[in-house]
Formats: structure tokens, sequence, C-alpha cells
């Protein structure tokens, strides 16, 4: 909504600036996007209004013209190459040193006129386009002014001023007019508002056609109103009624689509002229469309109707989509003669869906969407006719038929003032508070008993109960009255909902180790998760293992959410797998460095399930592409799969989660060999490995690359939630390392078993630290290394116990998987 | 040993007291000796190395500046006694607006451009939530007042992106309600919040505004932080950034949840994380937090 300053004056006794009305204003509650001022730059020496007196043909350009302009005392002849102007137009003028925007550079910088000699013709001057006027980008012609622009006066004092621009909340409807921010600039500033003009309604009722007005249902229409304009004379409005239009931004068309734009602009209710010659049967209805039924609207297109659209009839059908657009049949022309002029409340709902259903929204349909009241339709009516019979446009009659079948009661509050207390932490004095809600034109009553009896003016609305009246009171005293403390009472001790804290101990101990968090998008689509999967047939090859991994954290092959509405195709689902972003995230950061590209995500992927919201299931996901820095100068160290082990196994330890299984399967998206699912129990937690080459490359990854995958909300699950204490141990350890030679297909975690079966409880901890494989092992075989500690709880293990035990395992060894000692 | 010569038959106890004070006098003299060539290294006697060459690279991570936003926001707010929750992405439209005072076909809904979900759950339409307002709803539904929570998530904006605006954005919404809770104490607790995160000197102000679910509405407005409210850049020369939405916790919503809107009050308040972040860091564009290009995630370690 543009509010111009000058059109605000109209009724509002008031002075300041703008930009302190707009303060006021924004503080309120009533939003201000913008104030600005439209010709503050013109000079007022400088920049006048013209009148083209002829225009003579340039001597040695055809393609331009030297208009010659009369500013009053003095008249111009210049060189101009525009030729939508002709002579007896009235334009605006520049004179030499006059400051305009610089119609080359093309980024609104200002540049001085000066004089200059064109193909031998000598400039002073210049007829200026919008754009040197700083009012568009239009820069296609000059700017032409309305006939009645008073020639010789400065530009500024003609079209020049204030505008403040409203970004309206869907609260406050009464200030999308113009009357509407006056009565709450009049109320904050305590200023005298000026009554409306709506004075000259004619009595004689003789000429009037016969009317009937019926409304099917009141829910829909509240109120329909009607004026007779008859002697109809179009010509253009006035010229101050055009400068208020065009300064709010309405395009002036002819006096009566003038009057009920400006009509609407300034009391809020939209109108609609019908040709009443048209109308068939001396008969409006308003009723909902039937299924399938027409209507080609003013801007020549063929709607074709639903039971949701309100209609607007006459005795043989559709005439118009009430508060949306007219129809063309019954559309004001020239020849019009006589008018009805509709003043009507529609249900906003209605309007919404019909302008939401149809793709049209208006002034109109923006303005119906909000709550209207009832009361306005007769004022707006006694408003236009008015200011119809004012300008000479036709003579009217005010209000012709009403029908109004269940008038609306005003809203009654009884308004204790200890609430303003309770919800304000602030206590005014109570005239205060009466004060102030009568300045915003509430009636209020004090019942004396610390209660008011609180009525809202019609145009408020949204004010029903005692917290819009809190809101209120403080938003004409100031909210900076309200002062701060720190609120006293309880704190939530049951919190459901709450975010699991071990998110951020895993993230914490990933960043510790390297991995820098991403957080990438949620909306991903089909084929873009679908590249996990490339080239393999379909349905993929999976062993058992691999079809778990699947469902738990690359649920590719599954349903996913899709959107109604995606902003691009790309988006158009929510990922049912974290991997793809952060695989794509991988992929554009290695194009710019060659080592410790190595990324996580802690986030959710979206599980549909049947007549639910979805599951949202936690998800860690780690990438990592195949170079790392090592210690030293610029070393670098493949990242193995090892190192990928590590980082599970890391995450796990940091979580609690003990007893994870590793064991090989098989997914497209990993490599063979060279990956492992997590389990605990039957329950499986998560994937580690490398990106199979055909997915990598899928992604545009060109080097290997490494992925973990966790559900978190599983691995939680077996998470120790208590640490327990055991005594530190009081007796020394003695430590000797194993060095066994075994089949290469032989497992580490089942020799692992074997030594501390055998080892019983005086072995407390296994480590491995070697792999041998190569020549100095018989091929098939391998050398594997444990360092085994031995120790016991309740005295000094002596030398001969250790070895003794020692020995056991590898006679274990020896017997199941025919190990060797090495030497 | 010199202990136990006790033991021993007399006849053995000469040669044996005897062998044990030879031990002991070999045992005293040689740590006599090491200790002293201890004593005698010297701490200055090896080759100097050029210390100013960098030192071996430690492998160093670092969270996402939303992430350390989104922390050091609850940690502002903890000593309040605010908890930290979070509600479904893919929430229910009776959540993310019927139930927070906008019915459908609401003009008010033009305040959100929503994700509409397809299908539908037995709760009715699903979308991607707009806001974190729906945790309000959710948490009161379960536990009765007091209330202290934060609620902060990933919300969705139906919206084209561009250097101020993304698609999706995280979202902290604080909600307090309990018997006397007041716009003061929002405005105090605000203050506490801007104090803790912008510096000691900066002040709340607040100004009308409008939401659904609050009644009284206001925008809070903080002292700008880079110019301490002479007027910059950052603030548009007005002195105060804008902040955040608040209001008091609407009627209708504590009726909905069943609380009584008579007894008790409460006040909520929601703010964007990125506009956080970007005021912090002076972050100008805010893609550059999706785009997770590691020469911008590595400058916030």
């Amino acid at each position: 909504m543009i509010v111009p300053i000058h059109w605000l004056r109209d009724y509002v006794g008031i002075e300041v600036p703008a930009k302190e009305i707009a303060a006021r204003l924004n503080d309120s509650g009533v939003e201000v996007d913008s104030v600005s001022s439209i010709g503050s730059a013109w000079e007022r020496d400088k920049i006048f209004v013209g009148r083209v007196v002829r225009i003579d043909a340039h001597p040695n350009a055809e393609r331009l013209t030297l208009p010659v302009i009369d500013i009053g005392e003095a008249e111009h002849q210049v060189v101009c190459g525009a030729s939508n102007f002709g002579a007896g137009d009235k334009v605006p003028f520049a004179l030499e040193g006059a400051r305009l925007v610089d119609s080359r550079k093309r980024d609104g910088s200002l540049m001085t006129l000066k004089a200059a000699t064109i193909r031998g013709v000598e400039s002073r001057g210049m007829v200026c386009s919008p754009l040197e006027l700083g009012l568009s980008d239009d820069h296609e012609g000059i700017l032409v002014l309305p006939e009645d622009a008073p020639v010789g006066a400065p530009l500024v004092d003609f079209m020049g001023g204030d505008v403040i621009e409203l970004d309206l909340k869907p609260n406050r409807a009464d200030c999308l007019a113009v009357l509407g921010v006056a009565r709450q600039v009049a109320a904050l500033f305590e200023a005298p508002l000026r009554e409306l003009k709506t004075g000259a309604a004619q009595d004689d009722r003789s000429m009037l056609p016969e009317l009937k007005i019926e409304i099917a249902d009141p829910e829909l229409c509240a109120r329909y109103s009607a004026a007779y304009l008859y002697d109809i004379r179009v010509e253009p409005a006035p010229e101050w009624m055009r400068s208020r239009l065009e300064a709010a931004g309405i395009r002036s068309v002819n006096n009566i689509v003038d009057i009920t734009n400006f009509v609407m602009l300034e009391i809020g209710q939209p109108l609609h002229a019908f040709d009443w010659a048209k109308l068939r049967g001396n008969y409006i209805g308003v009723r909902s469309a039937v299924e399938g039924e027409t209507l080609t609207t003013l801007d020549g297109n063929d709607r074709i109707l639903t039971p949701e659209n309100l209609l607007i009839v006459d005795a043989e059908g559709p005439v118009g989509l009430a508060g949306v657009m007219g129809g063309i049949a019954s559309e004001v022309t020239d020849g019009t003669s006589a008018i009805l002029l509709e003043s009507a409340n529609f249900d906003q709902t209605s309007i919404r869906r019909t302008s939401r259903g149809l793709g049209l929204r208006s002034e109109a349909s923006r303005r119906f969407e909000q709550r209207l009241s009832p009361e306005t339709t007769v004022i707006a009516l006694r408003r236009a006719v008015g200011l119809a019979l004012e300008i000479g446009a036709a003579k009217g009659v005010d209000l012709w038929e009403d029908s109004y079948p269940r008038p609306r009661s005003p809203v009654q509050i009884d308004f204790p003032l200890s609430e303003v207390t309770r919800l304000l932490g602030v206590e005014y004095p109570p005239d205060r508070v009466i004060d102030a809600l009568s300045r915003a034109g509430f009636d209020v009553e004090n019942t004396g008993d610390g209660v008011l009896q609180v009525t809202p003016p019609f145009w408020r609305g949204d004010v029903t109960m005692e917290a819009d009246v809190v809101e209120e009171v403080v938003s004409i005293i100031g909210f900076d009255t309200v002062p701060s403390t720190l609120p006293t009472g309880g704190v939530t001790d049951e919190v459901p909902w709450e975010i699991d804290p071990r998110e951020d101990k895993l993230r914490d101990i990933l960043v510790g180790a390297g991995f820098q968090e991403a957080i990438t998008y949620t909306a991903t689509s089909v084929d873009r998760m679908r590249k996990l999967l490339v080239g393999a047939p379909d349905p993929p090859d999976m062993d058992a293992l691999g079809r778990e991994v699947a469902e738990r954290l690359l649920a590719v092959h599954r349903d996913s959410i899709e959107l109604v509405n995606p902003l691009r195709s790309e988006q158009n689902v929510m990922r049912t797998t974290a991997l793809t972003p952060m695989l794509e995230t991988l992929s554009s950061n290695l194009r710019y460095h060659d080592r410790d590209v190595a990324l996580f995500e802690i986030g959710p992927i979206f599980l549909p399930r049947d007549g639910d919201l979805p599951e949202e299931r936690r998800v860690l996901t780690v990438v990592s592409g195949a170079r790392t820095s090592e210690t030293g100068w610029n070393s670098t160290g493949e990242v193995d799969f090892f190192g990928i082990k590590g980082v599970a196994e890391l995450a796990l330890y940091r979580l609690g989660v003990d007893g994870a299984r590793y064991e090989p399967f098989s997914h497209p998206a990993f490599r063979t060999g060279r990956n492992a699912a997590i389990s605990i129990g039957d329950s499986l937690i998560g994937a580690i490995g490398e990106i199979s080459p055909a997915a990598r490359s899928a992604y545009d990854i060109d080097e290997t690359a490494w992925a973990v995958a966790l559900d978190l909300s599983r691995a939680f699950d077996h998470a120790r939630h208590v640490k327990r204490y055991e005594p530190v141990p009081r007796f020394p350890a003695i430590v000797q390392d194993l060095s066994i030679t075994v089949d290469a297909e032989s497992r580490s975690l089942d020799l692992v078993e074997s030594i501390n079966e055998a080892g019983g409880n005086l072995v407390t901890d296994v480590i491995l630290v070697d792999e041998y494989r190569g020549e100095q092992v018989p091929a098939g075989k391998r050398g594997l290394t444990y360092s085994i500690t031995y120790r016991a709880a309740d005295r000094t293990l002596v030398d001969s116990e250790a070895a003794e035990c020692h020995a056991r395992i590898l006679r274990l060894l020896e017997g199941r998987f025919g190990a060797e000692l090495r030497s | 040993m010199l202990r136990s010569i006790g033991s021993l038959p007399a006849e053995e106890r000469p040669d044996a007291g005897r062998s044990a004070n030879e031990a002991r006098t070999r045992l005293e003299d040689a740590l006599k000796a090491r200790e002293a060539a201890i004593a005698a290294e010297r701490y200055d006697d090896t080759e100097p190395i050029d210390v100013t060459l960098p030192g071996y690279r430690q492998a160093v991570g670092g969270l996402h500046p939303i992430t350390q936003t989104l922390r050091d926001i609850a940690r502002a707010f903890a000593p309040l006694g605010f908890r930290v929750v979070d509600t479904p992405e893919v929430e229910l439209d009776e959540y993310n607006f019927e139930k927070l005072n906008i019915p459908p076909d609401h003009p008010a809904r033009d305040m959100w451009d929503t994700f509409f979900v397809k299908g539908e759950a037995a709760g009715g339409q699903m979308l991607l939530r707009t806001h974190t307002s729906p945790a309000q709803i959710r948490v009161m539904e379960k536990v009765g007042p007091p209330i202290r929570i934060l609620a902060m998530g990933r919300c969705y904006r139906y919206e084209d992106v561009n250097a101020s605006h993304e698609s999706i954005f995280y979202q902290i919404e604080g909600l307090a309600v309990d018997t006397g809770i007041t716009m003061a104490d929002l405005r105090g607790v605000l203050e506490y919040f801007a104090r803790s995160l912008f510096g000691r000197e900066r002040k709340i102000r607040i100004r009308g505004s409008f939401f659904p679910f609050t009644e009284p509405s206001c925008e809070a407005e903080m002292s700008c932080h880079v110019c301490g409210g002479s007027g910059c850049r950052v603030c548009g020369g007005t002195g105060w950034i804008e902040i955040l939405g608040a209001g008091m916790v609407h009627p209708e919503v504590l009726r909905g949840v069943g609380y009584d809107p008579a007894k008790y009050s409460g006040f909520a308040f929601g703010m964007g994380a990125e506009r956080v972040a970007m005021l912090r860091y002076g972050v100008d564009d805010m893609r550059d937090f999706y785009r997770n290009d590691l020469r911008f995630l590595r400058q916030f370690n």
C-alpha cells in the first residue's frame, strides 16, 4: 500500500515530516517498507512543466526534431530524439544546468545538463523521459503530463512529494486505505481527523428503475449495496484526483473508473461499475457458481467455474466474479448512460479461493481477502456519488438498494485493566489506557470496578478479545514504555522432543579428528540419489547384508516424500540417503583441494510411513577423498579401509557403543572387498567402505572416495547410558608379543576371540601391532603380531604364570588355525 | 636381603652378611656414578635447528558456522533455564498452521511461502515446516506449564534462492509459559541474549508487529553492534538492527493445548540462525552457508 503524504494530509491535520510519520507508524505495528520522495532532486528553478508549442524538423537529421517548449516566461527550442508527443502536449522541461539521471549510465547516477550542439543545431535544455527524472527505467519516450498541468510551474510542485510504502500485515486491513492510515496517524500524534465529504446525496428517487437484490447465502455475502449513476459524462478525471491516484501507483483511466479506484484507496472498499443497460431483468443476485458455468471476464478470458466461485448474476446469468473481476458483457464503455455501482461485503475465504484458483489477484480482491466491515459499503457509495457530482462525472442516487440480511452488532469487550499489567508487566494509570483507546476510535466506558467496556470501531474487525485490546493500548502509548525484567517462575523439568546431546559429542570428536562439518540440503531428486546404483541391474545385486544397509541408510529404492511444489526438479523429493549430498559436496570440494577433503554431517533422512508423517532418521555421514596430510611437511598419506574404519570406531567409542561387528557386504554403491557393515547383535547400525568406481564417477569424483554411514537412532539404542566405575588395577601387568603365521583367509576377530578364550581372565587386552604379507611368509599365509597384556586382579603376576598362559594361547591357535610361531 | 639374614643358620650368617654388604656397596656406587653422569649432562650442546620452520600439521576440522551459532545461542539462553528441543521437519498443516491460530485460507498464510508434500497423513495435509513454532504446540501438548524451551532446527521456505534468501534456514524459537510471564520479561530475556552474544552494551527496543500466534506481537531490534547505535552500513544508518519477531502467546494457542489463558501467559520469539551468523561474522551471501565450500567453512574453525 502506497500512501502519498499529500493525500494523507487531506484527512489529518499534521505538519510533521514524512520520515517521522513513518517511524511512528512503524513502531505502532503498521509496518513501513520505505519512505521515498518523488522529485527531491528536481531543482525548482531548473525543471518545469512545459507546453509543446510546435515541433520543427531538424535540418540535418531525420530522426531528430526541434520542439519549441513554452515554460511561461520564455520559449526554448531544443533538439529531441523522441517522437511520442505532439504540439499542445504538456511535458517536463529541464534547463541547462539541471541535475538529471544519466540515461547513458543506467545506474541511476546524476549528470548536469550542458548546452550541446547536435548535428549543427544548438540545444540548451531537454525534454525529459521518466528515466531522466528518476521516476522509472523507462527511456522509450518522454513523459507526457496531464493536460491540465500548469505551464511554468516547477515540476516538483506539480508532481513531487513524499510517499510512504506500507508492508501491511493481515491484521490491519483498515490501513489498506489512506483514510485508515490517517486514523492511525491521528491517534498516534493526537492530531485532528477531518471528516470525509460525503454529502450531496440526492433525494429524488422517482427516476430510479426498479431493482431487486437477492443474496443466496449471507455467509458468503454479508451485504450488497448499490448506487445509481446516470447522465454519465466519461472524460478524464480532474488533475487533483489523478495526481493522487498516480502517486499511489494506480494508472488514471477516466473519471468513472478513477472514482471507483479513488474510493477504494481512500476508504478501502472496492467498488464495481456495471453498465445498467446491459444487466437483464432489473435483478442482481449473489450466489455460488454451478459446476461448469462460464463467464467471460473483463480481461477477455473465458472462465469455467466451480461451486467454489461466488458469482454476481442478473436475471439471466453470471455478470461478474464477486470481488475478483467483472464480466466483459456488462463493462462500462463510452456509450454507457447509466451505471449500477456495486459496493458489497464478500466472504474473505471465498474470494481468496477464487482469486487464487483462477490466478486473478487485483487491488480489489486483495482487500476482499482481508476482513472488511459491512458498515463500509454505504459510506463508500455516498463518497463515490458525492465525488461524481463534485467533478461532474454523473448524477446519482447514493443508496438505491441495500441488502444486509443479518446486520452485525459491534463487538463489546469487558476489559479488566489488570490485563494490561498481566500481559505487559507495566502499569499505566486508567486514564492513560482510556485515552489511548479513545484516540484509536474505540468507544470506552469505565464501569468503575477496574473493568472497561470497550467497543472497537467498525473498521477494526481485528480487535475481538482482551489481548487485542492490550496490543492496541501498547501500540498507541508506545512499546518503548514496556520495561525490561527477567522472568520469575519455573523451568521445564520434563522436556519432550529434547535434542540428544550425544549428537554434539559426536560432532566434537569428529572435528577433533580433523573432519569438517557440512550442512547439506535435505531436498534432492530420485535421479541424484540413483547415481549410487549407476550401472547396476534393476533390482541391483545385493546380498542380505547389502539389502539391510540399503534399508537403513541408502533407501534409494524406496518411495520418498515428494513435494507438491518443488522450486526445481533437482530438489523435488526429501532424501532417503544422506550419502548423495555428501558425495556431491565431496566432489565439488575436490575441484579445489588435493587432500584433506574429509567432511561429515549429522542430519535426517526421510522415510515415508503409511498414513503418518515420515520417519526422520538421524544419520551420521562421513566422506573422505583419497589423500590426507601426514605428519611431516607436505607429505601425504593414502586413506585406506582401516583409516575409515578407525573413524567409525572412534564415533562408536565416543557414543559408548561396544561390541560392534564388521562384516563385508555387497551393494553397488560400495566396492566389494573394501567395505563392511557394522552390526550389534542382530541390529545393523552402519556401513563403511570405499565408494564403488561407478558410483563415484557418477558424482564426478575421479579419485578413491570413502564413506561412513551410521544410523544414529540405532547406535544410541546400543550405547551405554551410564559410565561404570571399575577399580584402577593395583597390580602390575606383563605385556608379551605373539607373532604368528596363519592362513591369509583367517579372520583376526576369530584369532582374538581364541586368545581371550585360552587366556581366560588373565588376558586383559589384545592389540594388533602388525600385519605382514610378503616374502618372509609362505604364499597363502600372513604374519600377525598381537601385543597381549596379562594381569591378575588380586596379585602380582609372576613371569612363569604369564609364560604358561602365553603357551596355552599358542597351542590353541596352532590347533584351531594351524598357526605357527614366527621367529 | 640384609633383613632376612637373621633367619639363616648361625654359621652361615657372617658369609652371607659380607656378600650382602658388598652387593649393597656396588649398587650404591653404581647409583652415584649414574647420578654424577646425569648431573654432568649439558643442556646446550646440541646443533641448533630452524625453529621458524612450521610445526607438523595436525589434523584439524571444524563445526559448520550455523552449528556454532546454534550452540552459542543455546548457551546464551541456558542460564535462564531454556532447554533445547527439535520436532519434525515434515509437519502436519495442523501443527504448522492451524493450532497456531492460522486457519486454512486465512490471509496470514501469505506470510509463509510453503512447500507442500504429496499424499496425506492421518493427521491431514503434510508440508515442510515453515518455522519451528510447531514445537510450541508439540511440547505444550505433552507437558503442562511451566514451559521454558528453545526449539532449534531446519525450516523451509518456498522462495527463490539469492544472496539474502534461502529455501532452507535454521530457526531458533523461544517459548516461556507460566503464571505471571509478561512482555517486560520478553524484553529482558532478549536483552540478556543480545548482551551475551553481541556485547555488554547492547540494548533491545521493541515495536508493534503481527503474528497470528502472538497477541500482542512485536518486532525486536538490537542496538547496532558495529557502530554502537550511531548509524552505519550494517544497520542501514538507523543504529538498530531487526533481529527477531516475538510476542505474547495468543490466548487461542494456549486454549488449544489445554492451558487456561486467564491463568497462564507466555512469550514466544523466533529468529533466524543465518541472520545472526551473518551479523556476527560479516557474511554477506546467505547461499555460502549451504554450498559447503571448504574455503568458506574453514574460515570459522
